[in-house]
């Protein structure tokens, strides 16, 4: 995959669906050569560095979505100010997202409970001081999930095209932009998540059953519980008791 | 009968036409656009000067640094504008693209095929939505693109295809190739598409030209966005400032207590209004009639209630 400084893009258009087709049907009779990226939100078309932007979700959801779209800028700049400040922080050891406890394969008779954290990866960006009060904040109402996630995710990521070339849509791809350091704070994030629930199985110990990206599950005791209540408070995270 | 006084804009437009008129065809500017610069750019450096002291010469200056502004020679000549530029315009959105979008010197026809109308092949430096015949294809097409009933409603787009004028020779003259908006409906378009190009020399002076052109446009485009995010923007406040009169004033309080504390939050709010309005009317942002309705609005929501 080639890799290429920001030359895409200058100018955007929204277009309807019926369009793609058309153009890229007139891609082909012109030879042109071009990008195309299907996102989740929109698929993209440039011609040009002309940006045809075609619509895919509902209205509604991307309504949503295109609500928050100032989060991106946000994190992004506070990213940028956390890297300025931070030049040489370190990524945290790297844990599985997901971890079942070996000593449970066959399945655990007790009560289960389990403690769910309140917007994780939003929080502990937060706490690591990568976004500060103010985007923090913005980003909490509960329409913008997917708006303050995909601006955690994608902060340094680079763009991939697949290229047109003489009219014709290829496998190659091309990625554009990106800023490695930026995007390690996203590792930095996800990792800092399931360490601290890889802290809590070592104080839970036999207790410990397994845990989900931000939801640890365990034997549903008063003791477990305070315990994990207790180190959640002290990490400074918020969470909600399941069942 | 007395003589009327020429004005400095008079003078200023009558030097300008004289000018326009001895430039070869490709160079020359509309009358809109010369009255527009003048307006905007020249015009602002003679504040305070009589007619008798405007010189030639420096005037003479001024207008051929608005022409040095303009799109180069080429910028006229469809084979070295990308069809990106004119690969999709929204049906509503045609007079503006034509007017504000493409270059004042190039040929184009309007073509909603036999169900809408087509235009005849005119140059943009001579347009006008009405005499043109855009707006008349843009009315008949307005009840099919909104219409209330789902089922009956069509979802038009233009398209633009360069095409060889009648009679004339694909020889790469700039004069001799249109542009045809051909109207699609869903992925069909309503007339022939087929496109007729001159092959360009691939050389670096080409490339370079192209580039200058499509720079050109992308900063029309540009310009022409903002513009419409600006008022958009401007629409959306003046709708929260009108709702939020119409807000106060219902919640005039009865009670003497609080009566002047609220009547006088809603005059604020009233005034406040007020210079939105007249803000936006002085920018363009809405036309004398909406101005008009808008104010006498206000007003009569200020007398309603006998608040005076």
């Amino acid at each position: 995959m080639k890799t290429r400084k920001n030359e895409l893009s200058t100018q955007y258009t929204y277009c309807q669906k019926a369009f793609e087709p058309v153009l890229l049907k007139k891609m082909k009779s012109e030879g042109a050569t071009g990008y195309y990226k299907k996102g989740i939100f929109v698929t993209q078309i440039v011609w040009d560095g002309m940006s045809f932007m075609f619509p895919i979700k509902a209205k509604k959801k991307y309504a949503d979505f295109k609500k928050g779209i100032y989060l991106f800028g946000m994190v992004r700049k506070d990213a940028k100010a956390f890297l300025a400040n931070n030049p040489k922080f370190k990524l945290p050891k790297k844990n599985p997202s997901i971890y079942y406890n070996p000593d449970y394969t066959e399945g655990y008779d007790g009560a289960i409970t389990a403690t769910d954290l309140n917007h994780a990866y939003w929080r502990i960006a937060f706490n690591l001081g990568i976004i500060s009060e103010r985007t923090y904040t913005h980003g909490l109402d509960d329409s913008l999930k997917a708006t303050r996630l995909a601006a955690l995710s994608t902060m340094g990521a680079s763009k991939k095209y697949y290229m047109i070339k003489n009219g014709n849509l290829t496998d190659e791809m091309i990625a554009v932009g990106g800023d490695e350091r930026i995007a390690d704070l996203y590792i930095l994030i996800r990792h800092t998540c399931f360490n601290y629930m890889m802290d809590i199985r070592k104080i839970l110990g036999d207790g410990f059953l397994a845990y989900k990206t931000d939801c640890v599950y365990y034997a549903a005791t008063p003791k477990n519980k305070r315990v994990v209540k207790d180190y959640m408070g002290k990490k400074g995270l918020l969470y909600k008791q399941l069942v | 009968m007395a003589k009327r006084k020429e004005t400095v804009y008079n003078r200023i437009l009558k030097r300008f036409t004289a000018i326009n008129n001895n430039l070869p065809e490709e160079q020359k500017l509309s009358i809109s656009k010369r009255r527009k610069i003048i307006k905007e750019v020249i015009l602002p450096q003679y504040i305070n000067v009589p007619v008798s002291k405007i010189r030639v010469k420096p005037l003479k200056a001024l207008i051929f640094t608005e022409y040095e502004k303009q799109l180069p020679r080429e910028g006229c000549d469809l084979n070295y504008i990308s069809p990106s530029q004119y690969a999709n315009v929204n049906w509503f959105e045609i007079d503006e693209f034509i007017r504000e979008r493409m270059p004042d010197c190039i040929y184009i026809r309007v073509n909603a095929g036999d169900r809408f109308g087509k235009t005849k092949i005119f140059n943009t430096r001579d347009y006008d939505y009405n005499q043109n015949g855009v707006q008349i294809i843009t009315e008949k097409i307005r009840p099919f693109a909104e219409s209330p009933q789902r089922k009956n409603r069509i979802y038009p787009y233009y398209s633009g295809t360069q095409k060889l004028r009648q009679g004339k020779k694909n020889d790469g003259t700039p004069e001799n190739y249109f542009l045809d908006m051909v109207l699609y409906i869903n992925e069909n378009p309503v007339a022939s598409t087929e496109t007729t190009k001159y092959q360009l020399p691939k050389t670096r002076e080409v490339n370079q030209t192209k580039k200058k052109i499509k720079n050109l446009l992308d900063e029309r485009f540009k310009e022409l966005k903002l513009k419409k995010e600006r008022k958009k923007r401007a629409r959306k406040t003046l709708t929260k400032n009108i709702s939020q009169v119409k807000q106060k004033k219902k919640k005039i309080s009865k009670s003497p207590k609080s009566q002047a504390a609220s009547k006088q939050s809603y005059l604020k709010q009233f005034n406040k209004t007020v210079a939105i309005i007249e803000k936006q009317y002085e920018k363009g942002y809405i036309s004398k009639d909406k101005f008009k309705l808008l104010m006498q609005e206000l007003v009569s929501n200020l007398k309603d209630g006998g608040i005076i």
